[in-house]
């Protein structure tokens, strides 16, 4: 397997007012692979994800201090633009986050806030991202419905869409499955092993065996620490924490 | 007395309440419709004041309420929702934004008799502005202030946190978020308190006595001195010009306010069905 680093995180630590979340994180992520986190709730699994699109920017309470670094180039430097990293690190969040407009709005919603305005290209656009998030079949002839009369998992992809449409090279998952029934939660799941081909992907999840059946990279978190991080398949059979052991087999979270 | 007595008593006691409530819009509207329709003709609609009102119809004080309650909207507006946008988005809570909000309330509490005097100082005399639609305007407008900062304060306030996270994650700057997804979803809220705030401007009288004047002509410029309904109102009914006059006067302005708020139901309503 190709194992150029997509990610690299060198001693993370986020802390809100005065409470640290997330402390001395060190991790790599490899390009178009998906890196799943599992943990219990409060182990800081999102509070990562959003210091990697800088979401905690908004959050004056929020402090991050380390490196990450894409593609060798440390986001939290000056000549990164804040619009670009968010442009390159598409987020997908728990529920699913449909604008109230309609199905084509949502999907032209993100290349217009960056100028793109040419109707060819933005029908083009949004053909191209429901085909990736496998959903173009469904809505193909209701482009004009009001997004929230879709199902929730049809919402959640209709999301996936929209993170595609501007064109990123990674896509982070914050439990985008945790509203979803089995049915969507399969076709979600599948949408990601699909996109993994042009992506790279880092997938939180509260539900272990959706960690294992899509992770190729599988990190537990606990308590704001990462446990430990390896292949997946590792992680599931030799975790090397007994911590870990005790996380996937459901003694404890 | 048992508990279920009990509950009976207190429910006949609110809907009491209610009822009296009722009652006295009720009241006071058919006693102003009773005593005013009959005067109310297309002629009174459309004629000039004559003899000082005492003979002719109100067209002029119609057209001096639109003007000044059009113009104060569109000071007042941009000047409102910039506060508000500024409170809700622009700020954490903190001291300064107390005190904004606590002088925006104070404004509201302020008796418009206050601001009549403040307008005639400021606008009328300081500015050379004279008794004139501007001048009336200009005081109107910082009178609704409070009203339409309010409404559009809880119209933003209550736009869903993960719009604007959506806008952010995608690449978005805070200025995009506001403008295309906080403000179009707050509108509705937003017309509303223009629509309350227009409302107050029309049935303002104190204010433009001391700041648009009496003229009883049909104001040419922003500068024309005119009469608004309910200034004409008061003139005809103080001044025993004719009572019949003034309750017609009186019927139009009801009337008007009654279609004014009607319209703002109506714009809500459409815009919470458009999207949900």
């Amino acid at each position: 397997m190709d194992k150029q680093i997509k990610i690299s995180v060198k001693d993370l630590n986020i802390s809100y007012d005065s409470n640290r979340i997330v402390r001395d994180l060190n991790i790599d992520v490899y390009a178009n692979n998906i890196l799943t986190i599992i943990g219990p709730a409060n182990s800081g699994k999102s509070s990562f994800l959003r210091a990697i699109n800088r979401l905690h920017d908004i959050n004056p309470d929020a402090k991050v201090t380390g490196t990450i670094k894409i593609d060798e180039k440390d986001i939290y430097k000056d000549d990164i633009r804040l619009y670009d990293l968010r442009k390159m690190v598409g987020m997908i969040f728990a529920t699913p986050t449909p604008l109230p407009m309609s199905i084509y709005d949502n999907l032209v919603y993100g290349p217009k806030l960056h100028g793109i305005s040419n109707k060819q290209n933005l029908s083009e656009l949004v053909e191209e991202s429901l085909k990736a998030a496998s959903l173009w079949d469904e809505v193909k002839d209701r482009l004009d419905v009001s997004a929230i009369c879709l199902s929730g998992g049809q919402q959640q992809r209709l999301c996936i869409a929209r993170a595609l449409t501007v064109k990123p090279e990674i896509i982070m998952f914050d439990e985008p499955c945790s509203g979803l029934d089995p049915i969507s939660t399969s076709k979600v799941e599948a949408t990601m092993l699909e996109l993994k081909k042009q992506y790279t992907i880092i997938l939180v999840t509260n539900n272990v065996k959706q960690a294992a059946r899509v992770g190729d990279q599988t990190a537990f978190f606990l308590m704001g620490e990462m446990v430990e991080v390896n292949k997946t398949a590792v992680v599931f059979t030799t975790p090397s924490d007994q911590r870990t052991n005790d996380y996937i087999t459901g003694r404890f979270g | 007395m048992n508990v279920r007595s009990k509950d009976k008593i207190a429910r006949f006691a609110f809907l009491l309440a209610a009822m009296v409530t009722i009652l006295i819009l009720v009241l006071i509207i058919f006693y102003v419709l009773f005593n005013g329709l009959r005067v109310v003709t297309f002629e009174f609609l459309t004629s000039p004041i004559k003899e000082m009102g005492k003979e002719g119809g109100i067209f002029p004080t119609i057209i001096s309420s639109i003007y000044l309650a059009l113009l104060s909207i569109i000071i007042a507006t941009p000047l409102a929702v910039g506060t508000a946008v500024f409170l809700t988005e622009y700020t954490r809570e903190n001291v300064a934004t107390k005190i904004i909000r606590f002088g925006a309330n104070c404004l509201a509490g302020i008796p418009s008799i206050i601001f009549g005097l403040f307008g005639f100082v400021f606008f009328v005399i300081y500015l050379r502005f004279g008794w004139s639609i501007l001048s009336g305007s200009l005081t109107l407008a910082c009178m609704i202030l409070p009203t339409i900062i309010r409404t559009s304060e809880e119209a933003i306030k209550s736009v869903s946190y993960t719009y604007k996270e959506v806008t952010y994650a995608l690449g978005g700057t805070k200025l995009q978020g506001i403008y295309k997804i906080v403000l179009p979803k707050a509108l509705p809220g937003i017309l509303t308190g223009i629509i309350l705030g227009m409302g107050r401007a029309i049935e303002e009288t104190a204010v433009l006595i001391f700041t648009a004047g009496l003229s009883i002509h049909i104001p040419t410029s922003v500068f024309s001195s005119g009469r608004s309904m309910a200034v004409h109102f008061y003139t005809l009914a103080r001044e025993g010009i004719s009572i019949e006059k003034a309750f017609g006067t009186a019927a139009v302005l009801v009337i008007s306010i009654l279609i004014i708020n009607s319209i703002s139901y109506f714009i809500m309503y459409r815009f919470m069905r458009k999207y949900t």
